[in-house]
């Protein structure tokens, strides 16, 4: 199964989100790995600093072009989960990514910009179900959430897109950059609320699987 | 090798139990061409999306015989409506 998350946006937490839901996965003995396809490959760099004896998260960096389609698919065939890290940007590689997944996890930060940005993440999203010709499940995730009126006004904008808003978020807790610079995941690290939030996440996300399970059976 | 005991299987009760995960396909010349589609230059004119809701049973003849044909949705439904619209 493939998990993509992209968005639209740089700096909304796409590599901390896939980091840490491979990390939750490995310790549930999926196989899973990271195909990081970000320019700043930040997840090829957080894997070099995992240590060897916690479970594995083996990440790959590719580039965009004709082979990218196809090193997914011979990973999507020797692992259960197949995470992709996407790239902050409107190009072909944005549309491939979104068109591989099966499950497609949008990180936004409440903020007017990120709404702005997200409208026409939605388009190209719409272009891809399009072209594809079946729904993308896909599920926007609330990162560095807050409760103030402007983080439940963009929960509400983002509801009234019809595409799913998981009802877990992550908060802006520096357990994320402490963790990542130790190649670990906050399920790994001191900080018991941070794990928890990751913890409800991974929850949501395997909600959704069964969702994409029954829907598949049919 | 054995693994270093992390402290963590206290802890990995909070992660649920584990979910099956169905092996999906990828078709990677469909996948490739969807991406071209959605980048080619066609896409330059302002478009607008429509829906229409068919009988199960239209829609499945549909479905078949945009496959034996070769054909996408939007391909052949662009080419019927404009048949129409210039009759």
């Amino acid at each position: 199964m493939i998990i993509s998350v992209t968005s639209l946006k740089g700096g909304v937490g796409k590599s901390t989100v896939a980091q840490n839901l491979a990390v939750c996965f490995a310790h549930s003995e999926y196989s899973v790995c990271i195909v990081d396809v970000d320019t700043n490959q930040s997840a090829l760099r957080w894997s070099g600093l995992r240590d060897e004896e916690l479970p594995a998260v083996p990440v790959y960096g590719l580039t965009d072009g004709m082979e990218l389609s196809k090193n997914i698919k011979h990973l999507n065939q020797s692992h259960e989960i197949v995470i992709i890290d996407g790239t902050p940007s409107l190009s072909q590689v944005t549309s491939k990514i979104i068109l591989l997944a099966d499950l497609l996890i949008i990180p936004i930060l409440p903020s007017g910009l990120d709404i702005w940005a997200t409208e026409k993440f939605i388009d190209r999203y719409r272009d891809a179900e399009q072209q594809k010709e079946e729904t993308i499940p896909a599920y926007f995730l609330i990162n560095q959430n807050q409760t103030t009126n402007l983080s439940r006004e963009v929960k509400e904008v983002l509801e009234a897109t019809g595409i799913s808003v998981f009802n877990s978020s992550l908060r802006n807790r520096i357990a994320y950059r402490e963790a990542v610079i130790k190649g670990l995941g906050v399920y790994e690290y001191k900080d018991e609320k941070a794990k928890a939030e990751m913890v409800e996440l991974f929850k949501d996300v395997k909600n959704a699987i069964k969702k994409i399970n029954k829907g598949k059976s049919k | 090798m054995t693994k270093k005991d992390t402290g963590l299987k206290s802890t990995l009760s909070s992660l649920g139990p584990k979910v099956p995960v169905k092996k999906t396909s990828i078709d990677v010349e469909k996948t490739d061409a969807a991406t071209k589609n959605i980048h080619s230059e066609k896409k330059t004119s302002k478009t607008y999306r429509q829906t229409v809701d068919l009988t199960e049973d239209t829609f499945k003849k549909f479905k078949i015989k945009l496959i034996s044909e070769g054909k996408t949705m939007q391909q052949a439904l662009s080419e019927l409506i404009e048949d129409y619209v210039s009759q």
